[in-house]
């Protein structure tokens, strides 16, 4: 990736195009529960929705893109597929987007239909793998047409862990620089193994040995908001982005990062000011409760610094105290997303990081990213030292 | 008594600490006519003592955190004479206290549960308001009646409000200095959850009877995320320290975003434990997910950190205060705790993990947030006469 404006977004968000689930999958294996946009009657009015399975995956509108709108609220959604922005959906004129807001590249977590990287799929092991090698066949197409972009694959979770070691390996063949994954298995489909079960080895093992990143994003499948709670837009959001710290804590304590000390875990959506927290937390205890004598061999902080990345886009303090982290802090536009920085990234980027040194600016803002999905070109060096990038860079030596 | 931090000594009230509950607090208290085996008491079983509330038989360790007085943090008492007297007897306690230099403590309870919750799950009014009431009535005769340097806090039943009004105002007669509430109530029993405006009045007399209000964390296990089964206890155990305190940012999120506090403006609250770790990136992540949506223009008058500023308070613990969060949270709204006696307590050696909590901190700021505040949250001022600037004598 060539970095003309040294700024890349570690969380934006692709929408397939509407007829990518149909353009990929079987008719007739699948036929009418094939991911697609139709015309369905809501509240009275027709509007057009995604609809999986033949049901409807969301009320607010056909994509989720209320900052690509032109509403200064941020409080429209497109009801028609024909009023969805085509730098939403479509890679080439997205590219004007970038521009527009003088971004260099941003890393592609999913839009609708897909919702905490698996939830419309569910439904027989089968149609889920099929949907999902279509999302990632389609997703690929986008670094075709640039390397401005940092596709992420889905995995399939109800075929078995090999199913999804040999999506991950067709996945990263096609393109793909990272895997967006639910962060408990267990909690998002029960019947699944939890997190820290051996069962998912082999799955950190193709991760690790293929070097690519396991990302969560957001609440990443899991809901802790009291019901009672839903009513307000700014709970829900605030509420998705304190789930997981939780599973970051799981992580530094789980025994997986002894297994595997190379696999990398990425936290999107969750801003960062809680990072700094979780591994005094979690040092805490693990020298309280000594717990190197109950299998927790490396001291959380380590695992953390060694193993785990975090984005931010709004956080004056929370950049401000990044303290040892710096490496492992990544902007984010959260592009098309209502939360987004977009038009005027450039304009929170500098409140953000007011008086932050040159060098700790230029990893924050693109070398840690690059960095992380091994894109770096050569002679970055990441902020803080000791992340320089291994690789050139391009997606052909892959 | 003072803590004495660079060479400096400073007071320091410590704002939240946990008495542990001996096993005749309700039976000394209780009609044994009128209750009988429902009033909470102390079983034998497989030689260890449980409780019985209502019916539930918990081991004594699940409903007190001990860690900080234990040889071996991992190892839990089986009986209550293992626990050592500094947790459970108030004449121990202040002994320890003199020790750590610690000058004041304000009190939660352990069994009637950390957060307040335990008594809330009981479906019969009379019995929930009994037991609250010997709670409220014993912490007055054995614990504030030892010293002044307790500060007492008093449970209220959970609704209705009324009943929550008259044991509020009826414990503030007592002495009590603020209440414990539960956070979450709605998952206690079928009753509003906090920011329902039926609770206003609770929140109205709080605030003429100036007490202030502890969310404290870990009122319930609905907003954590379940530890693994594959963990040993003691492991398990340490994430529950982690993600209980972390759990609280949810209910700090309702707290603000329900703007509940609006139309109580003189009422103080309180989010222990180690909300100064977690807390500034919540106060950030609202103020942000309000301006991007214009919500400030239309359904927020003030943005949820100035709420905040205006009226609540963060409890650290073993945490270091984030002074490059600078104005977000300024030193007027920080309170300091020893957790006395969890296990993430940093007890014994207060003075060394305030040291470094307090690293960078002004001598300024350190009175306020080790005392200052504190005293004028609770009225300590006889006691800590010296935050006007007296110095200790």
């Amino acid at each position: 990736m060539e970095i003309r404006y040294g700024l890349v977004s570690s969380d934006s968000h692709a929408n397939l195009h509407k007829d990518a689930f149909l353009e990929r999958m079987s008719a007739v294996a699948w036929g009418d529960r094939i991911p697609q946009v139709r015309e369905v009657e809501q509240d009275g009015s027709l509007v057009e929705r995604w609809v999986v399975h033949g049901k409807p995956v969301s009320r607010r509108g056909v994509a989720n893109c209320a900052a690509a709108m032109g509403d200064p609220l941020r409080r429209t959604y497109p009801q028609r597929w024909e009023e969805v922005p085509p730098t939403v959906y479509d890679p080439a004129k997205r590219l004007q987007a970038l521009d527009a807001d003088r971004v260099d590249g941003e890393v592609l977590f999913f839009n609708d239909p897909v919702d905490s990287a698996t939830l419309p799929f569910q439904g027989e092991p089968e149609f889920e793998l099929a949907c999902v090698r279509a999302y990632n066949d389609a997703l690929a197409q986008w670094r075709q047409v640039s390397d401005r972009y940092i596709p992420l694959a889905l995995i399939p979770y109800r075929s078995g862990v090999d199913a999804a070691v040999a999506e991950v390996r067709r996945a990263a063949g096609i393109g793909h620089l990272g895997i967006v994954m639910v962060a408990e298995p267990s909690m998002t489909m029960p019947g699944l193994p939890h997190f820290n079960d051996p069962r998912w080895d082999p799955l950190w093992a193709i991760c690790q040995e293929l070097d690519i990143p396991i990302n969560w994003h957001a609440h990443a499948g899991i809901r802790l908001l009291p019901e009672r709670w839903q009513g307000h837009q700014a709970l829900r959001r605030t509420a998705a982005f304190s789930v997981q710290p939780q599973f970051v804590a799981n992580f530094a304590l789980s025994g997986v990062a002894d297994r595997f000390p190379r696999l990398k875990l990425i936290c999107a959506e969750t801003g960062v000011g809680w990072l700094h927290h979780v591994i005094q937390a979690c040092d805490q205890v693990w020298e309280r409760n000594r717990l190197w004598t109950e299998g927790v061999w490396t001291r959380p902080s380590d695992v953390v610094r060694r193993q785990v990345w975090a984005n931010f886009w709004y956080e004056r303090a929370g950049v401000a105290g990044r303290a040892s982290l710096g490496s492992h802090l990544m902007w984010a536009s959260d592009y098309p997303h209502g939360t987004s920085t977009y038009p005027d990234s450039w304009q929170l980027v500098d409140a953000v990081l007011d008086g932050v040194d040159p060098d700790s600016r230029a990893g924050l803002l693109y070398r840690n990213a690059l960095s992380v999905y091994n894109l770096g070109p050569e002679g970055f060096a990441a902020d803080g030292g000791g992340q320089a990038a291994t690789r050139t860079g391009d997606q052909a030596c892959r | 008594m003072s803590v004495t931090l660079g060479g400096v000594e400073y007071r320091f009230a410590s704002v939240d600490d946990h008495v542990v509950e001996h096993p005749s607090v309700w039976t000394d208290r209780m009609s044994k006519t009128r209750w009988g085996d429902r009033v909470p008491h102390v079983a034998e079983s497989d030689g260890r003592q449980v409780w019985v509330i209502d019916g539930q038989a918990t081991a004594i360790t699940e409903v007190s955190a001990l860690g900080a007085v234990l040889p071996d943090p991992g190892a839990a008492p089986r009986r209550f004479e293992e626990i050592p007297p500094a947790a459970i007897d108030p004449c121990a306690r202040l002994r320890a206290m003199d020790t750590a230099g610690v000058d004041a403590s304000v009190l939660y309870p352990s069994v009637a549960g950390t957060a307040g919750q335990t008594f809330g799950r009981i479906t019969d009014p009379e019995l929930e308001l009994a037991c609250v009431r010997a709670y409220n009535d014993w912490l007055i005769d054995e614990w504030a009646a030892a010293s002044p340097r307790f500060v007492p806090q008093c449970l209220v039943p959970l609704y209705p409000v009324e009943a929550a009004v008259a044991e509020l105002e009826r414990a503030a007669g007592r002495g009590h200095r603020g209440l414990v509430f539960p956070a979450l109530p709605m998952f206690l029993r079928d009753v509003p959850e906090i920011s329902d405006e039926r609770f206003g009045r609770l929140w109205d007399a709080c605030a003429s009877l100036g007490m202030p209000v502890a969310l404290h964390c870990g009122c319930t296990p609905q907003i954590q995320a379940p530890a693994y089964r594959g963990f040993t206890p003691r492991v398990a155990a340490a994430l529950d320290a982690v993600n209980r305190p972390f759990s609280s940012a949810l209910v700090l999120a309702n707290v603000l975003l329900s703007q509940m506090l609006v139309p109580h403006p003189r009422l103080h609250m309180l989010f222990p434990e180690n909300s100064v770790g977690w807390g500034v990136f919540t106060l950030e992540t609202m103020d942000y997910l309000v301006r991007v949506d214009r919500l400030n223009v239309d359904t927020y008058r003030l943005l949820p950190s100035e709420v905040f500023r205006r009226q609540c308070y963060f409890v650290g613990g073993f945490e270091q205060f984030p002074s490059s969060a600078g104005d977000c949270l300024p030193a007027s709204r920080v309170v300091w705790a020893t957790a006395f006696p969890s296990a993430i307590s940093p007890w014994p050696d207060l003075a060394g993990a305030l040291e470094k909590s307090l690293a960078g901190v002004a001598e300024a700021d350190r009175r306020q947030i080790l005392a200052g505040n504190a005293a004028s949250l609770y009225q300590l001022g006889e006691i800590m006469h010296w935050t006007t600037g007296t110095g200790p004598s």
